[in-house]
């Protein structure tokens, strides 16, 4: 809630364009999931500075090696899911190219919402937080299944070369859960498929920080709040980081 | 920043930005509560380049977009009045009957929104989880389902203010509000393929086709199936100068 | 309605401070379901609800069954009986876990809100004092119980509010929580009866139990969204209370008044 009467007519506009910009990158960020565009997302959206980082529930991926290393690993997994999938249907996926039958299995849908966006009065960088609901398909050794995600997404944002790029990203969840059953029972009830243990060979980097960020709800857990709201700021040195 | 324009059209721009968001949340509402007219008079463009499109195909034309939207779909709210009556006559003092049918409610998140630099149209796509349900049915129980769809919608301004052009609909998911697993479920159907439906016979499809009057008959958008390739029907909006058919969710034919 | 607006024509740098009240807005809202998952409800009622003596005074928090009016009223309910509610579901669960003190830091154990807004619609008034604002929620609370799963059940809600400007920063001045839908996690909605047992309704009775002010029914869901409340917005220059998200906006007030 910045005291918008500080800033000149030209500043609020380019302020807006900002903010506006700022929701896009956002926005962009989490359909690029949904389209399995993992190849070029780091590229796409990550800032070039040194100390960017990518912090999930279990621990933060620190550093362009580690944040690489975690988009090329799910590429990875995406073409073994591919093989995989043309192989136990050939008939449905008869006569299209393994570069069209890229994604085919998963569907990683996140709808963000509920946003607070605060740019700094010095236009140097941004941040940001939203909630997120998901419906997310994953393909594991249980197959497709479908999950409910509730989650909050929180980030710094810096401009380069005048484009809004993710300097540190949060990203995590409450609740990842199979739809179509309570939450915090805590188990899925889906049973392993032998037809997909072979995806079990591949499975994420564990982030190079390991610590625990956040813990999933359980009927254990003890009330969590959320990571603090951005607030009104005028350059990052004086502002709380969402990075390590 | 756009500081390629001039401040009054980044003024301009940034209204019409606003704008696009208020427009479709207004649809949101409007048609949650099957108001179908106060969308389709006041907040379109009444142009023969408005279209209104879903999976199963697209409506060009305002008189076309609103033979669907709104004179079917008014009619399709209030046609339960009739039968719940009997069982529920409280609703013959509601304010509105069009409601009955259904809650529609298609939230809205996931914004990304451009206005071009002309400033004459503005562009959006959204991600819309949403529940489709109706608490009025014979069986004196709810129905319902959760409807998960991405949007991709064209805005212009015209006569001083900013209206709706076009609008996309791609549905993803969809099933029974909180029963369906939708990569389980359809997986098993992949293995297990459920009998398959009669085939409509190729003289009453067109029939069911022309009784539509869609002007692009689909399908247009696949729903998820784990083994449909990626599609992005209603591709995010770049930032662009003129409408034109790189820059629109409904190509000039 | 009397507020109809005509054109309004603004300079350059009203249009664009216009263009950020109602940014600011969605922030202000934003920040509320924020401050609702991390159960921050009195700082809630002071940092974004209205603060001047008039205002508070007027303030209220409405649902299907009435309203809370005054910030007195508001926070007896809001915070208060919350954090009362919380105290017992933390009993139990300290009864049930010894290992896990009972302290205040705890409530809220094995629970959770989540109750984000979506779909912002705002108008800001002709005169630039005021503004509505409606949203739709698809959210969820979960709720420890003794003896098995939690109580997890989404929750749709269509909320309905208006804001006022106190020393340049937008406040909260009248918000309505209109539940569509509620389903336990698991469930199918297919199922549900139209007509519910009477009392076993747990938001109505949450509600309820905190004796609001003025206690009548503001909207039934089993009529979908056809009685018309909260009313959807149009335009306005100039807030009147025919057009309030308080009690004296709802149309069927002076029927409850007469009673």
């Amino acid at each position: 809630m910045a005291n918008n009467t500080r800033f000149t007519t030209e500043e609020l506009v380019g302020r807006f364009e900002d903010r506006r910009d700022v929701k896009n990158l956002m926005g962009k960020y989490v359909v690029s999931i949904l389209l399995k565009r993992e190849p070029t997302m780091f590229e796409t959206f990550w800032s070039k500075k040194d100390d960017i980082c990518l912090g999930v529930n279990e621990g933060y991926y620190q550093g362009a090696a580690a944040i690489k290393d975690y988009y090329k690993t799910i590429d990875k997994y995406t073409v073994a899911t591919r093989d995989l999938m043309v192989k136990l249907f050939p008939k449905e996926t008869a006569g299209k190219t393994p570069e069209q039958l890229y994604g085919i299995g998963p569907f990683e849908d996140r709808s963000i919402n509920n946003a607070v966006i605060e740019i700094a009065a010095d236009g140097k960088t941004a941040r940001g937080m939203w909630s997120v609901i998901g419906n997310v398909t994953d393909v594991t050794v249980r197959g497709p299944v479908s999950h409910w995600v509730c989650g909050t997404i929180a980030a710094d944002l810096i401009r380069e070369n005048d484009k809004w790029k993710i300097w540190h990203l949060l990203y995590l969840e409450d609740v990842k859960s199979p739809t179509g059953h309570n939450w915090s029972e805590g188990k899925n009830p889906y049973p392993e498929l032998p037809e997909f243990a072979p995806l079990a060979a591949i499975s994420l980097p564990q982030p190079n920080v390991k610590k625990v960020v956040r813990e999933r709800y359980s009927v254990n857990r003890p009330f969590t709040k959320l990571p603090r709201i951005p607030e009104p700021y005028d350059t990052f040195a004086e502002t709380f980081s969402y990075g390590i | 920043m756009k500081k390629h324009l001039t401040l009054s059209q980044r003024i301009h721009n940034a209204e019409g930005a606003q704008a696009a968001e208020y427009l479709h949340s207004s649809h949101s509402f409007l048609h949650g509560a099957t108001h179908c007219w106060e969308e389709f008079g006041p907040l379109w463009s009444h142009s023969d380049d408005v279209s209104w499109g879903h999976g199963y195909g697209r409506w060009r034309g305002y008189k076309g977009v609103t033979w669907h939207m709104v004179s079917q779909y008014n009619w399709r709210g209030m046609s339960p009045y009739h039968e719940m009556y009997e069982k529920v006559p409280e609703i013959i003092w509601l304010k509105d009957f069009r409601s009955l049918s259904e809650v529609a409610m298609h939230t809205l998140g996931t914004d990304i929104v451009e206005v071009a630099d002309d400033g004459k149209t503005a562009r959006a796509s959204f991600v819309t989880p949403g529940v489709v349900y109706s608490a009025l049915q014979p069986n004196m129980k709810y129905k319902g389902g959760a409807l998960w769809e991405r949007y991709g919608s064209d805005f212009i301004y015209e006569d001083g203010e900013w209206k709706y052009l076009h609008e996309q609909v791609c549905p993803d998911i969809f099933g029974s509000f909180d029963v369906i697993n939708a990569g389980a479920d359809l997986y098993k159907n992949l293995v297990n393929p459920p009998p398959p439906r009669p085939e409509i016979p190729p003289e009453q499809l067109d029939d069911i086709v022309r009784d539509r009057r869609l002007t692009d008959p689909g399908p247009l958008h696949n729903n998820y199936n784990p083994v449909q390739t990626i599609q992005d029907t209603c591709p995010w909006p770049e930032p662009y100068v003129t409408m034109d058919n790189n820059n629109t969710y409904t190509k000039k034919l | 309605m009397t507020t109809k607006i005509k054109k309004t024509y603004y300079t350059e740098d009203e249009r664009i401070l216009r263009v950020w009240d109602i940014e600011d807005i969605k922030d202000l809202m934003g920040r509320r379901g924020f401050y609702v998952a991390s159960d921050m409800r009195r700082e809630e009622l002071n940092d974004l609800w209205v603060n001047s003596p008039k205002y508070r005074k007027t303030a209220s928090l409405g649902s299907n069954w009435g309203y809370y009016v005054g910030m007195d009223n508001i926070s007896n309910y809001y915070v208060v009986k919350h954090i009362a509610d919380r105290q017992k579901v933390l009993d139990a669960y300290c009864a049930a876990h010894p290992g896990v003190e009972n302290r205040r830091e705890n409530l809220g154990y094995g629970c959770m809100s989540f109750h984000p807004v979506g779909t912002p619609l705002v108008v800001l008034s002709g005169d630039g004092y005021t503004a509505k604002g409606n949203w739709y929620v698809a959210g969820q609370d979960s709720t420890w119980q003794p003896g098995g799963p939690a109580e997890c059940r989404w929750i749709n809600d269509r909320l309905a509010v208006d804001f006022v400007k106190e020393n340049g920063q937008w406040k909260i001045w009248h918000l309505v929580i209109s539940n569509d839908l509620q389903i336990v996690a698991g469930e199918d909605l297919n199922n549900k009866p139209t007509i519910p047992v009477p009392g076993t309704d747990p938001i109505e009775n949450e509600f309820l139990a905190g004796n609001p002010t003025i206690k009548m029914q503001t909207h039934n869901p089993v009529m979908n969204w056809s009685d018309g409340y909260p009313f959807f917005l149009t335009p306005y220059f100039h807030f009147e209370d025919e057009i309030s998200y308080g009690p004296e906006g709802h149309p069927n007030i002076d029927k409850y008044q007469e009673k």
